[in-house]
């Protein structure tokens, strides 16, 4: 053989082996997806909406503005609802795609192994069951031929568009939307707004630190004076809901409210007792549901659970509400405004991401022209305005979820109910996990819901959202309200999740309200809260007229007139705080340190004793950037310092002038900023790293800033380290972070790096570019890097006038799209765009009926 | 070896190793093995041409290239087989790698004006577009290697 045969057949060999290995490999598959001219990735970067298109319900046109606002308009709201259903489609199909998976228990399908205990959380609590008892009890409504309209639209964007760049990247193509997906999206968002379980995780904490340290750091209700419904202010109109059934029969609710709280100021001032005696509608003491009887109650129903449950809780801790969600809200009537028609504010504080969790949609049809943003996959404007009003929403806090524990038969099969053994409701579910093996799940529920179990530990779970709802059909009315009359008719149907309602409309009427279905309990015919875990078996505390994955029928929930409301209030903001200091019915106890409610107050307070406000006066206001915590903690450090000052280090003195010069304000370019978004962290962990290590805890179990910042210093967790030697230490232990960190000042820090899109880590490019922000957790401008949390939208809205909104990114989820990201930056700058009830834009689709 | 060494022992007219015509004559059965070996002469002059003379190596060439690109439409299976083509018709096995590559920048050329309307996205589809580019230029000059073959 000769040198050059020798030569070809290796240069052969070298060409066939290089061939066949790349096509065999996982390199082939990339280049399926990525390859020059042929890579399936490029059809969708390229993406360009038909501009023709049949609607089966009529004709109807969609233009799309400046930054990709989708404006429908059609005669025929199912023609319009179809084209919403369309656009949406086509704008944020992998977003519908993925929280649909992702509540059906179907992430693992796609993701492989790292989802799987997601998906057996949502396939145990049967949200799927929920959703579908909810469709059923709906589709007979009026509004239910929109739902299917909008499903419709979605999957004719499916069948005729180019899928998003995630399907092509992930190799997968969406199921067909269903009307069940949409109502599934909803039951997603209130569980993300409603769902915990304090009461478990309170009981894990009390056994573990004991009663007394748990009731200073998780006081049940924080010690302030800033509730929603502010004892004695004269701004908040007719006020119900409060004060007790029978004060209010006897006199208006407003006076009611300032006389009690006169008689009683700061009636919950002291910690851990609960919602004040003003509550006292619950026949309970606050100490009689102290943590220590929740464990006693507990123990009476299975010996096996009554010393705490780690492994349960700490299963159960990931896939409840995120820290920090929250929201901003206020109306100030047109008494307050320079035009003389009423300012509604709201920014809900949710999961920033990529791209937005809102959507902004506009819709116009004979029926209504209503503007404002909702999720992806629901047809209706959740937040906005129309013509006649505009309307907002913040998070209660209120406690609609219920814990049991139940009796066991010796091989755990049957629980005891009432005197019998009872076999499970039980259905046996399989998991598909991508790249790995498929999981089998056994869904177990008993008469009060899904029963879950980790390691030997169990809870029956109640909670409003797992009966038929009928918040879609509410929303939808809001969208359409003519007036305040109208709203508040709709709102007696907005069943979960509980939420603050602010609305005002063009004839100057104002309105708040506490809407959700609000549980109430009894044992023994006495009323009792609903944070501790209540002993199934016995029946105990059952929310009347409940039906789990059936229809309920609320007998047992506490009526809507008797929900705290204010009707024409002038002046009334939300902030996630305590509702009110003497609500008629217990609300809840998951309620947000006053920081935020407190800062807008005070901002609200000073504006209006100035005169009538405008829209940029409220935009200054919902920009603000001063944190609280800073004058609540620095004056006291700066003091401790001082005393130690001669023989301190240089580096203290320093840091604590620096901090004393400081205005509080939480912007990227300050120093001072930085220095204090450190300390406080580190005073939280100092104050109590040393107690939960030995107690098994991690800084995920930590208490709020505010239970930190308000510990006297007596306490006993500044028993080893005084409160000044604390304060001085975690200044001490943050100048050592800061000098091993590349950080000179807060936007250093203070990134939009964790707002990621689901699949970032693996594909970057679909992230939105990092860059400084301000605004800490504890500012009205709201954003918390820790967990990607903060001002997911803000709306500025006279209603029927002038309003003003922007989205934390852009309109479209289409990567290749100008408005992926093309309002990111406003955001952060806090600036806004004109949100007009104008159509405006570009035909981008013309919908032809099919009959015409 | 370098390729400047491969390369003149690949042409046609040096080449004494005939196995695969050998076989292919084997198989051709009716005509007489003069009238083959002329055929086969035919074929190797022909590509000789098309490798040396400036006019026919440029049309094969430009054929090469857009035969190429209709392949690499498809499938990512025609990078390579561009790069081969061009490799083929070059003169020397490093003409031939250097033609692969050129084939490379012209597919890339080609697939901006593609997605010309969204090219700063797609270029900032990181690390995606490394592989893109990198399959562009380095798979055909992986398939231009078959010059050292025939």
């Amino acid at each position: 053989m000769s040198e050059n045969t020798t030569r070809r057949a290796l240069l052969a060999t070298v060409l066939g082996a290089g061939t066949v290995g790349l096509a065999a490999s996982d390199v082939g598959s990339l280049l399926e997806k990525f390859a020059p001219l042929s890579g399936d990735t490029w059809d969708a970067v390229d993406r360009d909406v038909s501009g023709e298109a049949t609607n089966p319900y009529g004709s109807a046109t969609i233009k799309r503005d400046d930054v990709g606002i989708p404006h429908v308009e059609a005669e025929d709201e199912r023609a319009a609802y179809f084209a919403v259903g369309y656009v949406q489609g086509f704008d944020r199909l992998f977003q519908l795609d993925i929280q649909r998976r992702q509540l059906r228990g179907q992430l693992s399908e796609i993701a492989g192994e790292a989802t799987v205990e997601s998906d057996e959380f949502h396939v145990k609590m049967d949200f799927v069951g929920a959703a579908e008892a909810t469709w059923d009890r709906m589709a007979e409504t009026s509004h239910a031929p929109l739902v299917r309209a909008f499903a419709d639209g979605v999957n004719a964007a499916i069948e005729n568009e180019e899928l998003l760049i995630e399907f092509q990247v992930l190799g997968h193509e969406p199921a067909p939307w269903t009307p069940v997906d949409t109502i599934l999206l909803e039951k997603q968002i209130a569980w993300t707004l409603t769902g915990n379980f304090d009461a478990l995780r309170r009981e894990r904490l009390t056994d573990a630190l004991g009663a007394e340290i748990v009731s200073d750091l998780f006081p049940t209700t924080y010690d302030h004076d800033v509730p929603v419904l502010r004892p004695g202010d004269d701004a908040l109109g007719d006020v119900g809901g409060v004060g007790g059934t029978t004060a209010r029969q006897s006199e208006p609710a407003s006076r009611r409210l300032r006389t009690g709280s006169a008689a009683q100021p700061n009636a919950d001032q002291t910690s851990g007792t609960g919602p004040s005696d003003g509550d006292s509608s619950t026949g309970e003491t606050g100490q009689s549901d102290r943590p220590g009887s929740t464990s006693e109650t507990s123990s009476s129903a299975s010996d096996d659970s009554t010393n705490g449950s780690d492994e349960l809780v700490d299963w159960l801790a990931q896939f409840e509400s995120p820290p920090g969600v929250g929201s901003n809200s206020w109306v100030v009537s047109g008494e307050y405004t320079d035009s003389g028609t009423p300012i509604v504010a709201n920014d809900p504080h949710l999961s920033l991401m990529t791209p937005p969790i809102w959507y902004e949609q506009h819709v116009v049809t004979s029926e209504t022209n209503v503007r404002g943003v909702t999720f992806p996959g629901v047809p209706f404007v959740i937040i906005g305005a129309n013509e006649d009003g505009a309307w907002g929403f913040t998070n209660v806090g209120a406690d609609v979820l219920d814990c049991y524990r139940y009796e066991l038969d010796e091989d755990g099969s049957r629980y005891r109910y009432q005197g019998e053994w009872r076999e499970f409701d039980t259905e046996e579910h399989e998991i598909a996990v991508a790249d790995g093996e498929n999981r089998t799940v056994t869904v177990r529920k008993t008469v009060h819901g899904p029963f879950l179990e980790r390691e030997g530990e169990h809870v029956g779970v109640a909670w409003t959202g797992l009966t038929a709802t009928r918040t879609s059909q509410s929303i939808y009315e809001i969208g359409r309200s003519e007036g305040l009359d109208d709203v508040l008719d709709s709102l007696e149907t907005f069943d979960e999740p509980t939420q603050n309602v602010v609305y005002a409309d063009a004839d100057g009427r104002t309105c708040y309200y506490t809407t959700g279905q609000l549980p109430q309990r009894t044992i023994d015919g006495e009323p009792v809260r609903g944070d501790r875990i209540f002993d199934g078996s016995a029946g105990e505390a059952e929310w009347a007229g409940y039906e789990p994955y059936g229809e309920a029928t609320w007998e047992g929930f506490v009526p809507f007139d008797e929900k705290p409301h204010a009707i024409d209030p002038d002046r009334l903001a939300t902030a996630n705080q305590r509702v009110a200091d003497d609500p008629t019915h217990y609300v809840g106890t998951a309620y947000a340190a006053p920081y935020r409610g407190g800062r807008i107050y005070d901002r609200l307070d000073e504006l209006t004793a100035e005169g009538a406000t405008t829209l940029d006066d409220h935009a200054a206001v919902q920009t603000d950037r001063v944190d609280p915590r800073a004058a609540q903690l620095v004056p006291a450090l700066v003091a401790a310092v001082d005393r130690v000052a001669e023989e301190g280090d240089r580096r203290i003195v320093e840091a604590s002038d620096l901090l004393d010069d400081w205005d509080y304000e939480m912007a990227p370019d300050s120093e001072a900023a930085l220095v204090f978004a450190r300390w406080v962290d580190n005073l939280v962990e100092t104050v109590c790293e040393p107690r939960f290590e030995d107690a098994g805890l991690d800084d995920s179990d930590y208490p709020s800033d505010w239970a930190v910042a308000t510990l006297p210093a007596d306490s006993q967790l500044f028993e080893s380290m005084s409160r000044t030697a604390t304060l001085i230490g975690a200044l001490e232990a943050t100048l050592s972070e800061l000098d091993g960190a590349e950080w000179e000042t807060y936007g250093d820090y203070n990134t939009t790096a964790p707002i990621e899109h689901p699949f970032g880590g693996q594909a970057a490019f679909l992230n939105y570019d990092v860059h400084p922000i301000g605004g800490s957790r504890a500012t009205i401008n709201n954003y918390r890097v820790d967990s990607a949390v903060g001002s997911s939208t803000r709306l500025l809205a006279h209603p029927g006038g002038e309003a003003r909104t922007i989205l934390p990114g852009g309109n479209s989820g289409d990567y290749s799209s100008d408005h992926y990201d093309d309002q990111f930056e406003e955001w952060i700058a806090g600036e806004y765009r004109l949100l007009t009830l104008d159509i405006v834009g570009e035909t981008i689709v013309s919908f032809e009926g099919e009959s015409s | 070896m370098t390729s400047e060494e491969l390369g003149p022992t690949n042409s046609s007219e040096n080449d004494g190793d005939r196995r695969p015509d050998d076989e292919f004559e084997s198989r051709a059965g009716g005509e007489s093995p003069a009238d083959r070996r002329d055929a086969v002469d035919q074929v190797r002059g022909a590509v000789s041409r098309i490798r040396t003379q400036p006019g026919p190596h440029r049309v094969a060439v430009v054929v090469a290239v857009v035969v190429g690109l209709g392949l690499a439409w498809f499938h990512w299976l025609g990078l390579l087989l561009g790069g081969m083509l061009v490799g083929f018709v070059a003169r020397t096995l490093r003409r031939a790698l250097l033609a692969g590559l050129g084939f490379g920048v012209v597919l890339l050329a080609v697939f901006a004006v593609t997605v010309a309307g969204s090219l700063g996205q797609t270029l900032a589809m990181t690390p995606p577009i490394y592989l893109t580019i990198g399959a562009a230029l380095g798979l055909p000059t992986f398939g231009a290697l078959v010059r050292g073959v025939v």
